[in-house]
């Protein structure tokens, strides 16, 4: 009768809450990675063939990009682009983005007068996935609308037309690889 | 040799275009080869057995004779699409708009009078109206014979050239979609001795930037692989038409020459099919 007394106290004692050791610390938050240095990226635009860009974060929250596409039968287009990505980095080895900036979209041909050129106001979103602080990997798109415009507008061989034939816009998909990161 | 030196003009700068090839070798597309020069009797016997013949045969022995006079002359055929989409699809004007039958559309004049900068410009020596009557309803409606007369009527005056100008002009009033517009186009230019040939259309403003320019013809020629062009010519002819490069140039005036420089034509499946509608 003793014994069982005795193990009945020790399942009650081990049974209740320690109050004497205070609430158990929850495991440290980790610290989230920051964007990285730079990405680079194949860039798909259907019906178009891939091209190719790349995006330099010059700081937390800003980045710049330079992208060589090629819209079909015109050639080659240069792309430069900013953004500002308000959303502060959480996670480390995933991480989703949203920047908003503007773009602009131009190649070089005769039949334009020299040069045709798109500005765009665009959001690029992104989702990188990164096993190692410096090196992942980078999904996103961008897409944007905006003015376009030729060389030929502002001189005496402007082609008619309505104010809607000015309307351009841009769907962008990238696939990459992120690399680096500040210290 | 002017009008040819002029077209290469539009060859970018040497670091565009080693840009533009690292592209190209980036993306695969087509190549610019014209395809080998055609051979045979010229022009073709089994053209005067078809329908485009009595029409065009004067013209035809002409490009054929100037031809051989002029083997440096670079491209010689320009072809212009009718269009009547401003009346709605294969439309003719209704009869309140065209009292005295001679109507044309706003497109359509636009095209005639691209081709004819190039005819007087020299890139081309002749020039192609296509276009069919395209509305069931109106049979009086061809779009070839009213490009035919608002083309002599604008020009002929101001014509220069050796001849007059309706000899250097050929009509196919038999194709009423784009798809045959080209199909009689590429088999009239192979049964004339010509690999190449240069449409002139609608072609998309601002280096296809603008989102108005996906509905151009010019567009559905330029991207034929992803556009339904392709397609379209397949499931219609059993084959496709070859390559579409966009071409341009100006002219003393400062006029800007558009179009579209289209070769590679398979050669035998357009002898073997037919001039049709």
């Amino acid at each position: 009768m003793r014994r069982a007394a005795a193990a009945l106290a020790a399942l009650l004692f081990l049974a209740s809450p320690a109050r004497a050791e205070g609430p158990k610390p929850r495991p440290p938050t980790p610290v989230p990675w920051p964007k990285p240095r730079v990405l680079f990226r194949a860039v798909f635009e259907p019906p178009f063939s891939p091209g190719v860009g790349a995006t330099v974060f010059l700081a937390p929250r800003w980045s710049v990009s330079a992208d060589l596409l090629n819209r079909g039968a015109f050639g080659p287009f240069y792309e430069l682009g900013f953004h500002y990505w308000p959303r502060s980095p959480r996670g480390s080895h995933h991480q989703l983005g949203v920047g908003v900036g503007g773009d602009l979209l131009a190649n070089h041909s005769v039949s334009s007068g020299g040069f045709a050129a798109l500005f765009l106001s665009s959001v690029d979103i992104h989702y990188l996935a990164r096993p190692l602080r410096d090196l992942g990997l980078v999904l996103g798109g961008k897409m944007g609308l905006g003015v376009s415009f030729e060389a030929r507008d502002f001189g005496d061989h402007a082609r008619g037309g309505a104010a809607l034939d000015h309307l351009g816009f841009q769907l962008t998909s990238y696939a990459g690889v992120a690399l680096g990161s500040p210290r | 040799m002017d009008a040819a030196r002029d077209l290469r003009q539009h060859a970018p700068m040497r670091l565009h275009a080693a840009i533009g090839l690292l592209a190209l070798a980036l993306t695969g597309c087509a190549s610019l080869d014209c395809g080998p020069e055609i051979d045979g009797e010229l022009p073709a016997p089994s053209l005067r057995e078809t329908a485009l013949w009595s029409e065009n045969h004067a013209q035809a022995e002409r490009l054929v004779a100037e031809r051989r006079a002029h083997p440096e002359q670079d491209l010689w055929l320009a072809v212009v699409p009718g269009t009547s989409e401003q009346w709605g699809h294969h439309r003719a004007p209704p009869a309140a708009d065209d009292p005295d039958g001679t109507r044309i559309s706003d497109e359509f004049r636009a095209r005639l009078e691209m081709a004819w900068l190039f005819l007087a410009h020299g890139t081309v020596r002749f020039v192609l109206v296509s276009g069919g009557a395209v509305d069931p309803d109106r049979p009086d409606y061809v779009e070839a014979t009213r490009g035919r007369a608002y083309f002599l009527g604008t020009y002929g005056a101001a014509w220069v050239g050796e001849g007059a100008l309706a000899d250097h002009l050929l009509v196919d009033p038999l194709a009423e979609h784009s798809t045959t517009n080209l199909r009689n186009a590429d088999k009239l230019s192979v049964d004339l001795g010509l690999n190449r040939n240069l449409i002139v259309t609608t072609l998309p403003a601002r280096s296809g930037l603008s989102a108005s320019g996906l509905t151009t013809q010019g567009y559905y020629f330029l991207e034929h692989g992803t556009s339904t062009f392709d397609a379209a010519c397949r499931r219609d002819f059993g084959y496709t038409l070859g390559d579409f490069t966009a071409e341009s140039t100006r002219d003393a005036q400062g006029n800007y020459l558009e179009g579209i420089r289209h070769c590679g034509f398979p050669v035998e499946l357009l002898r073997a099919d037919d001039y049709g509608p």
